[in-house]
């Protein structure tokens, strides 16, 4: 499946590339003495400028503006082309999913509509009264609705749900469902930096699966449940993970990779609790890397999408220092988890 | 010998080449370029206002092919050998050609011009020169055109 180039959005999206935050915005954020000044200095920056929130320490305020943010990005450069909006919607499933997971283990866990909706991420596709339809109706006709809809296999979560009672596991299973989704669309595209986006996809389901074994050993969970939970996608072969699931300790698991060309995610680290942070910022600073490669491109189709990847990035690094700020953590341990 | 219906095929179809090419080149121009313009334009405004030139010069493109198209109109009672047929048809042939690179041009380098300049507004001044240059193309073709149906 090739795409075609839409010059209009890449001129809006070469428009937008310098508000991207440069490396010495982020040194000047890092430096900010507390979370006022924090956001003082970031809402300077027009993407931004709606953060300015009436009460900056309310964490979960913060996070649905910020992800309100980034959604619009997504809403907003999608809306001038039907193919585009089609990309977006399949890269913008993993959030789907979490949304989704959310309703589904809402459920077994009793929550009200109420205490849901807060936590739902702002959909630019579609509506809150979508969830809200999906809530109303049982744990198993959401599951089928899914099946139908985007994620196939959706229905053997709840074969899993009713063996382990565990509603976690039926977020982890949508959530894992959407990433392979979104990986088996993106290896339709051709063309126009396709390639090095699913590239960067496949790379990213990798990460997600050795950190998702590592952790797994770290909390004492059994391979049956880590193995559900592993994506099936990437580069690292089957027999690869299956040999991994097999070790015993989180130490030997990192010592297996450190051997392999995953070896830069482990690096320098040695308590277990700094990895998943500074890991998945290495990730992210190599993707940074590849993602730029389409940017300097103005024929790729999909330079939309490569501008939104470092916005994603940006963003979560972004949340990464208000949260160090709203806790009064030292900023030089900002720069260890954050891509600079 | 040539027939006087290919004499007239000639004298008739340079002045189609030459209309008709330029306008393709200019059309080429305008669309490439303006999509670009109207993404960056809808964020920055003062892109739109700067890079309008890639569009103004490729419209020139068809005006150059209108004015030599006219003067080949006026000529065509002159036009009685096939050397001066063959001359009118080679002047239509240059026009509409050159007119139709020198879109390319002017359609590719105005397109990267508006995206870059969206980017870092302070390489405008540097870049517009590659879409002038392009617009040079079409303007040896109208001189060298001219030129020839001054010979008729």
């Amino acid at each position: 499946m090739r795409l075609s180039t839409s010059y209009f959005l890449n001129g809006i999206v070469y428009a937008r590339l310098p508000t991207l935050l440069s490396r010495d915005s982020f040194e000047t954020l890092i430096l900010t003495k507390d979370v006022e000044d924090f956001l003082s200095r970031l809402t300077s920056n027009p993407f931004y400028y709606d953060l300015k929130v009436s009460d900056p320490k309310d964490p979960l305020l913060f996070e649905k503006r910020l992800m309100t943010i980034l959604m619009n990005e997504f809403g907003e450069l999608s809306k001038y082309d039907r193919k585009m909006r089609e990309v977006m919607e399949y890269y913008l499933l993993p959030y789907r999913a979490r949304n989704l997971g959310l309703l589904t283990s809402s459920k077994p866990m009793g929550l009200t509509w109420g205490e849901v909706s807060r936590l739902i991420i702002p959909d630019p596709f579609t509506g809150i009264d979508f969830y809200e339809t999906l809530y109303s109706l049982s744990l198993e006709s959401i599951l089928a609705y899914l099946e139908g809809k985007v994620l196939r296999g959706a229905l053997e979560a709840l074969k899993v749900f009713e063996s382990t009672r565990d509603p976690t596991v039926l977020e982890a299973i949508v959530m894992k469902l959407s990433y392979e989704e979104r990986i088996n669309y993106f290896a339709k595209l051709r063309g126009g930096g396709a390639e090095a986006l699913l590239d960067c996809l496949l790379l990213e389901a990798d990460v997600i699966n050795i950190l998702t074994i590592y952790k797994g050993k770290v909390m004492g969970i059994s391979n049956d449940v880590i193995a559900l939970n592993v994506i099936k996608a990437g580069y690292l072969y089957p027999t690869v993970i299956l040999k991994v699931l097999e070790y015993r300790s989180p130490r030997e698991v990192m010592d297996y990779f450190l051997s392999t060309e995953y070896g830069f995610l482990f690096e320098g680290i040695s308590e277990a609790f700094e990895v998943a942070l500074r890991a998945r910022n290495r990730l992210n600073k190599l993707l940074y890397l590849k993602i730029g490669t389409i940017l300097l491109d103005p024929s790729s189709p999909l330079l939309p999408l490569a501008y939104l990847k470092l916005r994603e990035i940006e963003v979560e690094s972004v949340r990464r220092i208000y949260h160090f700020k709203r806790l009064g953590l030292k900023g030089e341990k900002l720069r260890e988890v954050i891509p600079l | 010998m040539v027939d006087g219906l290919s004499l007239e095929l000639l004298k008739y179809s340079s002045v189609a080449l030459s209309v008709g090419l330029s306008a393709l080149g200019a059309l080429i121009g305008i669309s490439w370029s303006s999509k670009a313009i109207a993404g960056a334009g809808s964020e920055k405004p003062e892109v739109a206002s700067r890079n309008i030139i890639s569009v103004v010069l490729a419209e020139a493109l068809a005006i150059y092919g209108l004015i030599v198209g006219l003067l080949l109109i006026l000529k065509m009672g002159s036009i009685d050998s096939l050397g001066k047929a063959l001359m009118a048809f080679t002047a239509g042939c240059i026009m509409g050609f050159t007119a139709l690179i020198s879109g390319l041009g002017i359609g590719s380098c105005g397109r990267s011009l508006a995206l870059g300049s969206a980017r870092r507004p302070e390489i405008f001044s540097r870049l517009v020169l590659g879409v002038v240059l392009c617009e040079a193309i079409g303007l040896y073709g109208l001189v060298t055109s001219l030129l020839l149906i001054m010979r008729i």
